[in-house]
């Protein structure tokens, strides 16, 4: 390797220090809050005058960056569409009610729910499988 | 359906959802759901649209007497039924 090419690495390492600086103003105007240690790291970065010492800075950021995003793209993996066919998840629904598991009584002797959903009522039951029954009056 | 009640009470969890009121037009208010579980001495849930979304139970999950079985804890769907005398013989048959 040529002499000449030391200063050119620094000044890409110079540049790597930019790019994370700039990706810290990214967070700043709220593009992504899992970059909160892009943040961090800007802010060390910049209290470093040693261009090596950034470059591992950066590189550490990176694989931080990495991580969360590997976390985020898991937390916001879409869920299978609900449906009311055999298969699918049943689609979950605000409700209003009486929640009562009780196999005697009357289940109005429970205090009546104005905030209910059939994802709660499954929640607060125990056997295996639940029978919905759609009814009405006339 | 409660006089099967306690043949299927280790098996299931039992859901009336009433879906209209005393007419097809109507939402089903907190009126009709004390009548209905007095009338036919329902001991468990009992529930409807919220006042803010009348109808959505119908548009969402089917007609009135469409009965599902479901597996609790996924909400997945196993049986869908016109009926609840036809879903029960489904679930009679569920391990």
């Amino acid at each position: 390797m040529k002499k000449g090419h030391v200063p050119w690495l620094r000044q890409l390492g110079l540049v790597a220090t930019l790019a994370v600086l700039g990706c810290g103003a990214a967070a700043d105007k709220g593009q992504a809050s899992a970059t909160d240690t892009t943040l961090d790291t800007a802010a060390e970065v910049t209290a470093q005058p040693d261009v090596a010492a950034n470059d591992a800075a950066t590189a550490a950021s990176d694989a931080g960056q990495g991580a969360d995003t590997a976390q985020n793209s898991e937390d916001a993996s879409p869920k299978a569409p609900c449906g009311s066919q055999v298969g699918d998840e049943l689609c979950d629904l605000g409700l209003q009610g009486y929640l009562r598991n009780e196999t005697t009584g009357l289940a109005s002797s429970v205090e009546f729910g104005t905030a209910l959903s059939l994802a709660e009522v499954m929640a607060k039951s125990t056997p295996k499988y639940a029978v919905i029954v759609l009814g009405a009056w006339w | 359906m409660v006089s099967k009640l306690p043949q299927f009470a280790d098996k299931a969890v039992f859901v009336n959802v009433l879906v209209e009121g005393k007419t097809p037009a109507k939402p089903a208010l907190k009126a009709d759901l004390d009548s209905w579980i007095k009338e036919l001495s329902v001991p468990f849930t009992v529930v409807t649209d919220v006042a803010e979304a009348p109808f959505a139970a119908k548009k969402a999950w089917g007609v009135r007497e469409t009965t599902y079985v479901l597996d609790r804890a996924t909400m997945k769907i196993l049986v869908r039924k016109a009926n609840a005398a036809l879903a029960l013989k489904e679930l009679e048959k569920l391990p």
